[in-house]
């Protein structure tokens, strides 16, 4: 019995059945079976390729308790055989009810969480290896405190905080094909919106939550404000109108006539921890921030990834992509979609920002400038604008982006300038040769590897690269 | 004359100046958009940094001589920089086509590193080609610079329609434009006509940079201002019409020196006042004041 259906999205209720076939001493050459399945079957994804693996670990060790029960030799009388299998069969039934209890117990909570939050379809794999993932993530994000230095758990939510940024940049780049060079602007906002209303700058302190969402809510609305007069008329007016905002936020801010209000007179804004639940006040404050961050990003990153690459709204997003005038005869609201995509990735990058601003505790007007968006733009381009996991690469990018320009800077005169130059030219360097950006190229090598046809059913998510297929300019005539 | 109307005349012409070299920037892009279908966003750190090449030429020569092989140096760097750089993208179409402006960027984050690496930090006085001389119209006193900057605006605005519009060269542009392949059918030699316009863009902002650079103080970092205000100028001009570039930037400066020099929002929000100058352009006339509606068949 072949376990895993190629290509086939699996149902959660053939999960209880398939327990049903195991007979106690069957479990070892299940489970070789399964690994063997597991080695052979074709692998769609880097993160597809750990899942299984991690799925083969759990299949590794119930194989060695089921050899540990080896059956005895058949050359004994059949009594004595049959008083010997006695604990062999009350071991297996054992494991069997402890198969099913944790089945049940993972379809059923993992289900009402995952149905919740929109996890069952985060990837068309099997319920039990979607838990099986996050499992591993959550061990592991739940276990670095224990091993980390203070300024560790630091970096990883700030590496958190950069993803989402580069997350919602991949609404209007990566989806939609529109760039924007007031990123930072937004994160900014964020972090100013959210600093005012839980300092209490304005007469009401509000908790840190609230506030988050108040400013996600503001940006989104200023998003909305930006886009509608540039997205109508064409791409690039958005380039424009977004780096103007960029330039006037800190100005308002920072002028005499805010500035008594906002503290900007006192050089920026400090803010102070919020207060951790009573239920979790064993917990360290850095610890909880880390936690809350972690958290806040992976939660948004789940949700964007279902709404790029699982619903219609993406599907339009990509279509506009393609060809603007073709998704306008599909009767694809184009103006209307692409200032969605704006908006929402003002959102998210105003989300990041006041997270950002919550575990550095300060923001002033000086925090962000146009280099900072252009370094948003690089790190996506390099990652990969496309997928989630480009993103992760690019969050990589820009936590370790600073360290490596000051290193340069220690080890040359001017070297940080050297090392942003050298950003510059990986950045060119990819868009020639791997459009897709690094993971895009990483997964389609590794796609290539396993699978025989390249665009074989769902697990094929991603435009095809000749994006002016209807285009006449797509065609290549070579010069003599 | 009214005193006030005497300061106000006087901040109107000097604005008019500096808006006019926002205008030569705005239409070096509009420009290169015209020919390349291309939105090019390093215009200002390509001259920036031709403009610190010229620096260091004139510790060895005269400020005429090093202007002239500054300008000559220009065309040859943006004609390579189609050769070498964007010809791939822009005349095979096989990468997205907002990867070109991304390429754009990428040359402006290594021509900005580029110039710091270069050039210390301190900024350095810029020689002025032109006698500090003050003329006097009217009453109004107006520095000589100031008004060849001008008529430098108007010159190149004036020849670049008259190239596009007038001469057999800018007809084929117009056809480069249009369509690549059916121009490279037509026999025009289109890799030759872009890198042409790349050459002239790039001459055409080098020249803008070095008129305002002693009024700025020569630094790595000294045109990031005027980059935000040319790709404001080109937005209100409408992104194909290079008078409309220079008339937008000419509004910018004339906004810009008013807020700055009257209280009306107080100096150190004149970007905002340019900003909401912008915004209130693109409800109005969303295509800028002379831009026109495109359409292309699917």
């Amino acid at each position: 019995m072949s376990l895993i259906q190629g290509g086939k999205k699996q149902d959660p209720k053939r999960f209880g059945k398939r327990i049903k076939r195991i007979r106690g001493f069957d479990l070892f050459y299940y489970y070789v079976d399964y690994l063997s399945k597991v080695i052979s079957e074709r692998t769609n994804d880097v993160i597809y390729f750990f899942q299984r693996f991690y799925a083969g670990f759990i299949a590794q060790v119930f194989a060695i308790i089921s050899i540990f029960f080896t059956p005895v030799s058949k050359k004994q009388p059949i009594i004595i055989r049959s008083i010997l299998e006695v604990p062999r069969i009350l071991v297996g039934l054992l494991l069997l009810l402890l198969l099913c209890l944790s089945a049940l117990i993972f379809i059923l909570i993992g289900g009402t969480i995952s149905g919740l939050l929109g996890f069952r379809n985060i990837v068309d794999y099997s319920l039990k290896e979607q838990i099986a993932a996050w499992l591993v993530l959550i061990i592991i994000l739940a276990a670095l405190p224990r091993f980390m230095t203070e300024f560790g758990l630091y970096r990883v939510s700030l590496f958190f905080c950069f993803t989402l940024i580069l997350v919602g940049f991949n609404f209007l780049y990566g989806q939609c094909g529109i760039l924007s060079l007031g990123h930072a602007g937004f994160v900014s906002l964020g972090g100013f919106v959210t600093a005012f209303l839980y300092t209490g700058t304005f007469g009401i302190k509000f908790p840190f939550f609230l506030s988050m969402i108040i400013a996600s809510i503001s940006s989104f609305t200023f998003g909305l404000i930006l886009g509608l007069p540039s997205l109508r008329v064409k791409d690039y007016y958005l380039v424009i109108v977004t780096l103007g905002f960029m330039l006037a936020v800190p100005q308002l801010l920072s002028s005499k006539y805010l500035a008594p209000y906002t503290g900007m007179s006192m050089g920026g804004i400090s803010t102070d921890s919020m207060v951790i639940p009573k239920i979790l006040s064993w917990m360290s404050v850095q610890t909880w921030n880390y936690f809350f961050v972690v958290g806040t990003a992976i939660f948004l990153i789940v949700m964007a990834y279902n709404l790029m690459h699982h619903s219609p709204i993406g599907r339009a997003f990509r279509t506009i992509k393609c060809d603007v005038e073709v998704s306008t005869i599909l009767g694809i609201p184009v103006v209307k979609y692409k200032l969605l995509a704006f908006a929402m990735s003002a959102a998210y990058a105003s989300i990041a920002g006041s997270l950002i601003m919550y575990i550095n505790r300060f923001i002033s007007s000086d925090s962000y400038n146009v280099n900072d968006s252009i370094d948003y733009i690089v790190a996506a381009v390099v990652g990969g604008p496309e997928s989630i996991l480009g993103c992760v690469v690019g969050g990589l990018f820009l936590t370790f982006q600073k360290d490596l320009a000051a290193g340069m800077g220690n080890l040359v005169l001017g070297g940080n300038h050297l090392a942003r130059m050298f950003y510059g030219m990986i950045m060119i360097l990819v868009v020639f040769v791997a459009p897709r950006g690094i993971a895009g190229e990483v997964s389609r090598r590794i796609r290539s590897r396993f699978i025989s046809k390249p665009q074989r059913g769902k697990y094929y998510y991603s435009p095809p690269p000749d994006y002016d297929f209807l285009d006449m300019k797509g065609s290549t005539i070579k010069e003599e | 004359m009214n005193p006030i109307y005497e300061k106000i005349l006087a901040q109107i012409i000097s604005g008019v100046a500096y808006g006019s070299i926002y205008g030569i920037f705005a239409l070096s892009i509009v420009f290169l958009y015209r020919v390349n279908r291309l939105f090019n966003l390093a215009s200002t750190e390509i001259a920036t940094f031709f403009v610190i090449c010229m620096y260091f030429l004139m510790k060895h020569m005269s400020y005429l001589l090093a202007f002239a092989l500054t300008i000559i140096l220009a065309f040859i760097g943006g004609c390579s920089l189609h050769f070498g750089l964007m010809r791939v993208v822009t005349e095979r179409k096989n990468v997205l086509h907002s990867n070109e402006t991304v390429i754009t960027i990428g040359v402006f984050t290594i021509l900005n590193s580029l110039s710091s690496f270069l050039f210390s930090d301190e900024a350095q006085k810029f020689p002025s080609p032109l006698p500090e001389r003050v003329l006097n119209f009217w009453g109004v006193n107006v520095a000589l610079n100031t008004l060849a900057i001008l008529g430098f605006a108007v010159l190149i605005a004036l020849a670049l329609l008259f190239i596009l519009r007038l001469l057999p060269i800018g007809l084929l542009m117009e056809a480069t434009s249009e369509n690549i392949v059916n121009a490279r059918l037509r026999g025009i030699k289109v890799s030759n006509i872009l890198a042409l316009a790349w050459g002239v863009a790039t001459a055409i902002s080098v020249t803008a940079a070095v008129l305002i650079a002693p009024a700025l103080f020569l630094s790595p970092g000294m045109l990031r201002q005027v980059f935000s205000y040319a790709l404001i100028a080109v937005a209100i001009g409408g992104l194909e019409s290079p008078f409309g570039a220079v008339v937008g930037g000419v509004l910018i400066g004339i906004v810009e020196n008013l807020s700055t020099n009257f209280e009306v929002f107080g100096s150190e929000l004149k970007f905002l006042a340019v900003f909401c100058l912008l915004l209130v352009m693109l409800i109005v006339k969303p295509r800028g004041l002379w831009g026109r509606e495109e359409h292309r068949r699917v």
